[in-house]
């Protein structure tokens, strides 16, 4: 006797993912979003070979306002900055640099913070309450004064801000994962498999992340604009990559001297990490739109 | 009701004890000694020195121009509250109405908008924002001053050091135009700093609002034919209060991120820029006092606003 | 059409905050149609400084910074140059005679000449010799009292090489001192005009002493100039009031503020929107737009100034002269001019600007030529080029309006021959301390002229003597040189001493322990409202006589 005979059977049953991603791309804002991310991504990465000139490469011309002005030159779209810079070129290095760097500290922080946060839940009372109380206080504390004090002990760099915006961004990571996995914890189908007797590993592996995944998901969404607005916040402030590096918040900190007389060179790059910030947080915004309609 | 105070003030008294602990890790990494002397030669013994030190208020003098740090903190502190106070009445003057009118269009286009608007807000990146604001309301239209806390012209002697106090209760003829032209000084750095609150608060008031106009008692209170500006604003926004209040704990330590970025940017002579100009001139005293100082405000702001939200909130008031 | 917008504003100020502080304002506030009658921004000149005085003693600095907040505002010296003219004239002295031999300075002080009353004192007498004894015996005498008030040292008293040419001060009566030189040296009084040499009250002093506040002499100055210092709040403004019983007459301006305004832009925006009223060493690029804001206007000067690249002669690569060599063959000057400056300045091929005598036309123009830049490297052993740590200092100068471009470029072009160059940005204060200890490998500096006599480069810059003062940044100490320098004070001729400096920038042409780059051509935005104002010659900015036109209500 055949199965389908007994009981109707889809043919197909979507996957957890699949169902997600519909519900998320019902919300055309965010898929729009998305779009823009992607955009920016691409852009980082083919980087090379889209930039029409080097970001580093000082041309004769300085202060050559955009193409849209009259004074403009179509051979540099955007505009040249105090040092003759082509400034498109150097927005969509910036774009590489300040993505890469953020996506790096987001990738660290996360790893770090979700297994401090298990082993919040798995290790001694002792292990838990120091990890905890270390990350109340790091949560207390504003996040660039501990980036200025990693970096006045160590010095501006690209390397101390990747160490001073990771510091920041742990504990989030941290209490959403064990937030996450005490309900899962909580829940009949865990005790069901504690009971049938499967280890430790296997039962965070196969049964407890594949359920808080959503929540670190948008959590890591949330901690991406937070690491671009920081990590540009501490290259205007003079206490990130140094220049000619063309960060963002670099940029902006060597141009915004300039913001009466060559306006174009400041509007520029903040419109840029404006753009990048906004889609992520209207993707996080979707995210979190999908999350609750789910529960 | 005590025993919550007594409990906050034990968490309290961690959080800066482990505070404590890392500013005395800090000050041991810094290339000078900033505070203990070289007496102390067991590390228990530097802590404790550190400790009464610091517990003394005795927090060295700066390395560049020699005067105490602790009284540095002071002197600048009231420009900073000053700025905090006029950019959070902007940002709930304008941010928690905005957030009761979208609750009220929920899922209209009024209500997308809105929101829409208040992610813009959020994902600023304010040192442009504030570049840009300055380009257009003091360059271009010569509305307001571009920078600094009160005109060059006004002398006006420190008292309490809020200058819009101390303008008032000066003897110069000019009082009331040196009033003015504080308050005028006030208006963009209130207004950049103030931006991502504002944006912050409007979403939660409207999460907040949604919530509260679907219980029972809202629906009762309309039930009983009251009038509906009347459910609004006295029910509903009373029981709204609370989560903003617990948004706003959490915005502290945003907002002094801001603080610092937009006290360089109108050059405001306040905490943010008094450490800010530190740690360019490597002035490790200064920034160590800065950043103890600033993280314990923060830490203390905190635990108030908590023990005052577990006042107004029965629920937490009777859970234990 | 604007006025009225801005009244609106003002009206609309007012509106609001009556309506957010009711219980406080409703008694103070006029109507809206009261008018801002008294026009107190017209009494007060704003000038937007650039950073804070290290001190308020002239003799503890060398900064220009410093000495337009104290030498040129609360001080005078025994002469005065005139202003642009490198004539000298009487000050607090109002006569002097040199004995023939040129080793004796008689000076007579002029009388009635009055102190600051301040807060914390009340001066009894009027300048008198003890005062100019003081004065010098407060840097050259290492026992008294008054030597070690500050953390600062007398750099330019020891750099100019004071202690062993003054031998005695001594007075002769009340208002005669006699200055007894070791040698004859033709600049001597033109040191006397220079900031460090300003006149201090030894009764303030001695009323200290009893106090035992030593150390106020520095920060709560009193002298004999056109301002004295009411308030000074750090990172924000340093107030003055004139001095009502100034010897040359009390100013017509009555309230001088110093708004310290670090960054360039800031203080070009002050000025436009009328928060200030003058502002010096402006951005190149904002020159260009002045011509848009009818209410400014611009003086220009050519500078008494050199900005140049230190290389540190006492650490490796650049002990060798063949490196130092290569690196002025790689820096690309035009562009630098160019790019930097706008073209307001002209290319330096010496430390003496042209505007001084002893400028010399025909020295060989450095070329830009990297080719011959790496054979000089390969030829020392640096084939494969070196890393470079380049220190700059964050603030702008007179003599460089943007040291971090300044350094990029010359980043760029230095990796063309090879070498990798990182740099280090410091605040003023800080990079001129690790300077003076010799802890940089390179470092962009320069110079301003305070003296219009070409010794004040070449005694500094690159003497024996300023090496350990400090303000010889390349540690770059050849005695042959050092007899030349010597040699040019001693003679009173300036032909001949033309000859000797000639002679002395070849040599220093061929050694290259610093690669001049640039003399910075002066400008000054000021308000129309401002009145009477001269650019000093020497750098660098003075407010006596200076007024502000009255009546004009149009802000």
């Amino acid at each position: 006797m055949k199965h389908s005979e007994i009981y109707y059977q889809a043919d197909y049953i979507p996957g957890m993912f699949e169902n997600w991603w519909k519900r998320f791309i019902q919300n055309k804002l965010s898929f729009v979003a998305l779009m823009g991310l992607g955009l920016f991504l691409l852009i980082a990465i083919l980087a090379p070979l889209i930039a029409p000139h080097d970001p580093l490469v000082q041309y004769d011309e300085v202060f050559l306002p955009p193409f849209w002005d009259t004074d403009g030159n179509a051979r540099f779209l955007l505009g040249t900055d105090a040092l003759g810079r082509d400034v498109l070129s150097r927005l969509i290095y910036g774009i590489r640099l300040t993505l890469e760097l953020s996506v790096t500290v987001v990738v660290i922080a996360s790893t770090i913070g979700v297994l401090l946060g298990v082993a919040t839940t798995s290790a001694h009372k002792w292990v838990e309450t120091l990890i905890l109380r270390l990350m109340d206080l790091f949560l207390a504390l504003p996040s660039l004064l501990v980036a200025i004090a990693i970096v006045s002990v160590l010095g501006s760099g690209v390397t101390n801000v990747i160490y001073a915006v990771t510091i920041i961004l742990i504990p989030h990571f941290v209490l959403i994962t064990r937030s996450a996995i005490r309900i899962e914890m909580e829940k009949d189908y865990v005790t069901a498999m504690i009971l049938d007797g499967s280890n430790k590993f296997r039962l965070f592996y196969s049964t407890i992340l594949p359920n808080i995944v959503s929540a670190l998901i948008i959590q890591l969404a949330v901690a991406l604009s937070t690491a671009v607005l920081e990590i540009t916040a501490l290259g205007f402030l003079g206490l990130g990559a140094s220049p000619p590096s063309p960060e963002l918040g670099t940029i902006l900190s060597e141009s915004h001297i300039y913001i009466i007389s060559a306006p174009w060179t400041v509007t520029l790059p903040g419109l840029a990490i404006f753009f990048i910030v906004f889609s992520i947080n209207l993707v996080s915004d979707g995210l979190m739109d999908t999350r609750s309609k789910e529960q | 009701m005590i025993k919550i105070i007594l409990n906050q003030f034990a968490n309290l008294l961690l959080s800066l004890f482990g505070l404590s602990l890392l500013s005395f890790l800090l000050s041991l990494l810094f290339p000078t000694d900033t505070i203990y002397s070289y007496q102390q030669t067991n590390l228990f013994e530097k802590y404790w020195f550190y400790l009464n030190q610091i517990i003394s208020l005795e927090w060295g003098t700066s390395l560049i121009h020699g005067r105490n740090v602790f009284n540095d903190f002071i002197l600048n502190l009231p420009a900073t509250i000053e700025l905090i106070f006029f950019a959070f009445a902007f940002a709930a003057i304008i941010g928690i109405p905005l957030g009761v009118w979208s609750a009220q269009h929920k899922f209209s286009y009024k209500d997308k908008t809105v929101l829409f608007g208040s992610l813009m807000g959020y994902s600023l990146p304010i040192y442009w924002w504030a570049s840009i604001l300055v380009l257009f309301f003091s360059v271009s239209l010569g509305l307001t001053p571009v920078a600094g806390r009160i005109g060059f012209e006004y002398e006006i002697q420190p008292v309490t050091g809020f200058i819009l106090i101390d303008s008032l209760i000066s003897d110069t003829p000019y009082k009331i135009d040196a009033f003015y032209n504080a308050l005028k000084h006030l208006f963009l750095p209130a207004v950049v700093l103030g931006t991502v609150p504002m944006a912050i608060f409007v979403r939660i008031t409207r999460s907040a609002m949604i919530d509260v106009l679907s219980s029972d008692f809202i629906r009762a209170a309309k039930s009983r034919g009251l009038a509906h500006h009347k459910v609004l604003w006295h029910h509903a926004l009373r029981n709204v209060m609370l989560p903003v209040l617990t948004a706003m704990s959490i915005q502290i330590s945003v907002l002094l991120t801001g603080i610092l970025i937009t006290e360089i940017i109108f050059s405001w002579p306040g905490i943010g820029k008094w450490l800010l100009e530190a740690v360019h001139r490597r002035d490790y005293a200064t920034i160590h006092g800065g950043i103890l100082a600033m993280s314990s405000l923060v830490i203390i702001t905190n635990m108030v606003i908590q023990v005052v939200s577990h006042y107004f909130n029965p629920e937490l008031r009777f859970k234990r | 059409m604007i006025s009225l917008l801005k009244n609106f504003t003002k009206c609309w100020w007012r509106q609001k905050a009556r309506a957010s502080l009711p219980f406080l304002l409703l008694f103070f506030l006029p109507a809206c149609e009261y008018q801002d009658l008294k026009p107190i921004r017209d009494q007060v000149l704003v000038y937007c400084s650039e950073g804070n005085p290290e001190t308020f003693n002239p003799q503890l600095s060398t900064s220009g910074v410093t000495f337009d907040a104290s030498s040129r505002t609360l001080y005078n010296r025994l002469v005065e140059f005139k202003p642009n003219s490198n004539e000298i004239a009487p000050s607090l002295a109002e006569s002097w005679s040199i004995s023939p031999d040129g080793k004796e300075y008689t000076f007579h002080l002029r009388e009635n000449v009055s102190f600051h009353q301040t807060e914390h004192f009340r001066p009894t007498r009027y300048l008198n010799a003890d005062d100019v004894i003081f004065s010098f015996s407060k840097q050259s005498d290492n026992s008294h009292p008054f030597h070690n008030t500050s953390q600062l040292s007398y750099r330019y008293y020891e750099s100019m090489g004071l202690q062993n040419l003054i031998e005695s001060i001594e007075k002769s009566g009340q208002h005669t001192v006699i200055f007894k030189l070791s040698r004859p040296e033709s600049p001597f009084l033109a040191t006397l005009t220079m900031d460090f040499t300003s006149i201090l009250s030894a009764e303030y002093a001695d009323s200290l002493l009893i106090q035992n506040k030593r150390e106020n002499i520095d920060s709560l100055p009193v002298g004999t100039g056109p301002y004295q210092l009411t308030r000074y709040q750090p990172d924000a403004f340093i107030r003055y009031k004139a001095h009502a019983n100034y010897w040359n007459g009390e100013q017509q301006l009555k309230n001088l503020v110093f708004a310290i305004t670090p960054d360039p832009s800031l203080r070009f925006a002050r000025v436009i929107a009328g928060e200030c009223d003058l502002m010096t060493n402006p951005l190149p690029i904002h020159l260009m737009t002045t011509k848009k804001y009818p209410q400014i206007k611009v003086t220009t000067q050519p500078g008494l100034n050199t900005a140049f690249l230190s290389l540190n002669t006492q650490k490796p690569p650049f002990d060798n002269p063949q490196v130092r060599k290569a690196i002025e063959l790689a820096i690309n000057k035009p562009s630098i001019i160019k790019v930097v400056y706008q073209n307001n300045a002209s290319l330096a091929n010496s430390i003496i600007p042209p505007t001084s005598w002893a400028h010399v036309n025909s020295l060989s123009a450095s070329q830009f030529d990297p080719q011959k830049s790496r054979q000089l490297l390969e030829g020392a052993g640096y084939a494969s080029g070196f890393e470079l740590d380049l220190w700059i200092m964050s603030a702008q100068r007179a003599y460089n309006p943007n040291a971090i471009k300044m350094a990029e470029l010359i980043q760029q072009n230095l990796k063309a021959v090879g070498i990798s160059v990182n740099i280090h940005s410091f605040e003023y204060a800080t990079f001129l301390n690790k300077i003076r200890n010799g802890e940089h490998q390179a470092a962009l500096a320069g110079w301003i002229g305070d003296n219009g006599d070409p010794d004040n480069f070449f005694t500094p810059l690159i003497s024996c003597s300023a090496t350990k003062s400090g303000t010889n940044s390349t540690f770059w100490c050849d005695n042959e040189i050092d007899q030349h320098i010597q040699q040019a004070k001693l003679e009173k001729r300036q032909a001949t001493r033309y000859k000797i400096y000639e002679k002395l920038q070849q040599k220093l042409r061929q050694e290259s322990p610093l690669v001049p780059i640039a003399h910075a051509t002066r400008f000054v935005v000021l308000s129309h409202k401002v009145q009477n104002f001269k650019m000093l010659s020497t750098g660098g900015v003075s407010f006596e006589g200076v007024y502000l036109e009255q009546g004009s209500n149009d802000d």
